[in-house]
């Protein structure tokens, strides 16, 4: 049923993407008013900041970092695109290299947005609907409320424990849950406010939430575990997806569908990247998410990068029937006229895999020719000559 | 399995409170120097890595409560106290400002390489029982000899520290008499940690390492932070006594033997070695 309704939400949204420009949708929202970018106030929030002002300096030197002006640019204007030029400058946003699927704000205006929500992200839409998820968090100060709310939880704990003599007192720690999942939900709506002021397709949002049940139901198929996302646990840091595909699909109903959804700036943007991204994802040994991921990412205009992937996806699992896949994946690729070396790497080593050692040398080869400053190159001649 | 993992994220709820007691009651305190160094004499430049110092109060639940001004004024403090105990001593400490590009990407990374060959110390050299065989006589931890391109900034030794103080707040501290009376055991009040190493940017060697979980001295105030900093650098390689630049470079002066009216030499007497010494001493000054 959530996949029926993730390909229409898909449809819909391929339907609608070169429609619309940027600034002209119609019955477009105001944005709520904004008090003005501000500064840490009392002492428990000055201290928040200087922590995460320290924090910051270690993030901005990290190895993980995507450097690169255009992404980073790109994150900017969208983000701007989504909460408003107001707002907007208020915040850092770090691109980080980490496959798993988040983002987060810190007190002091950090984003970090890590390259597994890029790779899940269909449209300029979705990204621009987490931004201003996140957005929201620092705008309504959430930090600081569950610091304050964690600390208060806490004294009551231990004066309970202490005076009862037994460690009941972590019951009063429970609703911190209840709180930070209020918060998250708050952000939400928050930002299908930001949406529907904005030239986005409000939409959107819920479709990220679709997704991602339906990845984790084929997870769950793969791993033969129950499946999750439809019920919200009492330790759960964040209401369910389902909740959260539902209420925001409500709260962006009369909004939706006649704005921007960005497919191809988001596409563009994202291209060079795309691989790299896959291939962080594939160390995660999820073969049936990331099978969907790649799917879902090709939807019904596979192109040669995306055989590339998918050769990339079989090879690693490495079953005997998977290099037949691989293969045949690869040489579509480059077939359709594929021009990165990877399609070549990965066809070299699944026919050396496969005991086609001529072949599979022939392509190294290839590869060779085409990367000859690659790092793994003389790991590569190794294997050119020992075949 | 959810429920199993929930139990168990209740349960390490209720450890809030069960912290390790050597915070208040007097923890590990160990300090490692590489035997028989000295620093060089003469001029000596230290640069000072950006230390990592943290003062805030601890909550009645046990929780850090992070506090701007405490740790601005105890950065301040410190740095100050340190200069002055070193500046006493001829040897001057140089605050390494924030570097970018290049530089910024070496600082980082020796930053960070520093951090974690401290801790391989703490856990294999100065922790007891834990001692690895090879490690247990010897201290000879090294950042390699790359680190030599941080002498580009102006120094000969690279010196790192962190502090982190989180002060009991009344809450707390009715909580620990509350625990003690009612038989509740040690709630301990009050964290107050540090350490600081020395790597010698010549050959990268860290050379004296001192690792302290309870640390006097308040740094919040001038006076506290005098004493925290003579805590933060007890054992110090001591600076070589006499003339610096141990091996003369080769300058020889000739000083015609002593003689007699009557042509024959004298023995020679002590004065005569002197003045090579000395040429060096102008030469370092260059």
């Amino acid at each position: 049923m959530r996949s029926l309704l993730a390909t229409a939400g898909a449809v819909v949204a391929l339907a609608c993407a070169p429609a619309v420009q940027a600034g002209d949708k119609a019955n477009r929202a105001e944005y709520p008013v904004f008090t003005g970018a501000y500064e840490p106030e009392d002492v428990d929030e000055r201290g928040l900041w200087e922590s995460f002002d320290e924090v910051e300096r270690k993030v901005a030197t990290s190895k993980d970092l995507i450097r690169d002006e255009g992404i980073n640019q790109y994150m900017k204007d969208v983000l701007c695109r989504s909460v408003g030029d107001d707002r907007c400058n208020a915040t850092r946003i770090y691109v980080v290299r980490n496959n798993a699927f988040n983002a987060s704000m810190a007190p002091n205006g950090m984003m970090m947005v890590n390259s597994g929500l890029l790779l899940r992200m269909r449209n300029e839409a979705e990204l621009a609907s987490v931004l201003g998820h996140e957005f929201s968090h620092f705008e309504q100060r959430h930090s600081l409320q569950l610091f304050k709310r964690l600390r208060s939880g806490s004294d009551i704990a231990s004066i309970v424990s202490v005076v009862v003599g037994v460690p009941l007192g972590a019951f009063f720690l429970l609703d911190v849950f209840s709180f930070n999942r209020d918060m998250e939900k708050e952000a939400d709506v928050a930002s299908a406010d930001y949406l529907a002021a904005s030239p986005y397709a409000s939409r959107a949002a819920a479709d990220i939430w679709v997704r991602l049940i339906d990845e984790d139901d084929a997870r769950a198929e793969e791993r033969n575990r129950r499946k999750r996302g439809r019920s919200t646990g009492w330790f759960a840091s964040h209401p369910a997806p389902l909740a959260r595909s539902e209420y925001l699909a409500r709260a962006t109903a009369d909004h939706a569908d006649d704005g921007d959804y960005g497919f191809e700036r988001y596409g563009e943007t994202m291209d060079p990247y795309l691989l790299t991204f896959f291939e962080d994802q594939l160390q995660r040994n999820d073969f049936a998410a990331s099978k969907f991921i790649l799917d879902q990412m090709g939807g019904d205009q596979w192109r040669p990068i995306h055989y590339v992937m998918q050769g990339e996806l079989y090879r690693k699992r490495g079953l005997p029937r998977d290099l037949v896949t691989a293969e045949e994946a690869y040489r579509t690729a480059i077939e359709a006229g594929s021009t990165r070396p990877e399609a070549w790497r990965g066809l070299g080593l699944t026919l050396m895999r496969a005991r086609n050692r001529e072949q599979g040398a022939e392509a190294l080869a290839t590869y060779l020719e085409l990367a000859p400053d690659a790092p793994d190159a003389p790991m590569m001649q190794m294997m050119i000559k020992g075949s | 399995m959810r429920y199993i993992l929930a139990a168990a994220a209740a349960l390490s709820m209720t450890l809030v409170t069960a912290q390790p007691a050597h915070a208040q009651f007097g923890g590990l305190e160990r300090t490692e120097v590489k035997e028989g160094y000295q620093i060089k004499a003469g001029e000596a430049n230290i640069l000072v890595f950006r230390p990592n110092v943290r003062v805030g109060a601890q909550t009645t639940g046990g929780m850090h409560e992070p506090n701007a001004e405490w740790t601005e004024t105890a950065k301040a403090n410190l740095i100050g106290a340190m200069q002055e105990m070193h500046g006493a001593n001829g040897i001057e400490l140089v605050m390494v400002p924030d570097q970018e590009g290049e530089m910024g990407d070496v600082v980082e990374s020796y930053t960070a390489l520093f951090g974690t060959v401290a801790s391989a110390v703490l856990t294999h050299k100065m922790t007891y029982g834990n001692r690895l065989p090879t490690k247990k006589d010897r201290f000879d931890w090294t950042l390699g000899e790359g680190a030599a391109q941080l002498k580009e900034l102006g120094g000969d030794y690279g010196l790192f520290f962190y502090t982190y103080d989180s002060y009991g707040s009344t809450g707390r501290k009715v909580i620990q008499g509350l625990a003690l009376v009612l038989g509740g055991g040690l709630v301990p009040s009050g964290v107050h940690m540090g350490y600081a190493g020395l790597v010698d940017l010549n050959t990268g060697d860290l050379v004296w390492l001192n690792v302290d979980t309870s640390m006097g001295g308040d740094p919040r105030t001038v006076e506290g932070a005098q004493k925290r900093v003579a805590q933060l650098m007890e054992e110090f390689p001591l600076k070589a006594a006499g003339e610096p630049g141990e091996d003369p470079e080769g300058v020889v002066i000739v000083v015609p033997p002593a003689t007699a009216e009557d042509g024959t030499l004298l023995p020679a007497d002590k004065e005569g070695d002197e003045p090579a010494s000395e040429a060096t001493d102008e030469e370092d000054a260059e």
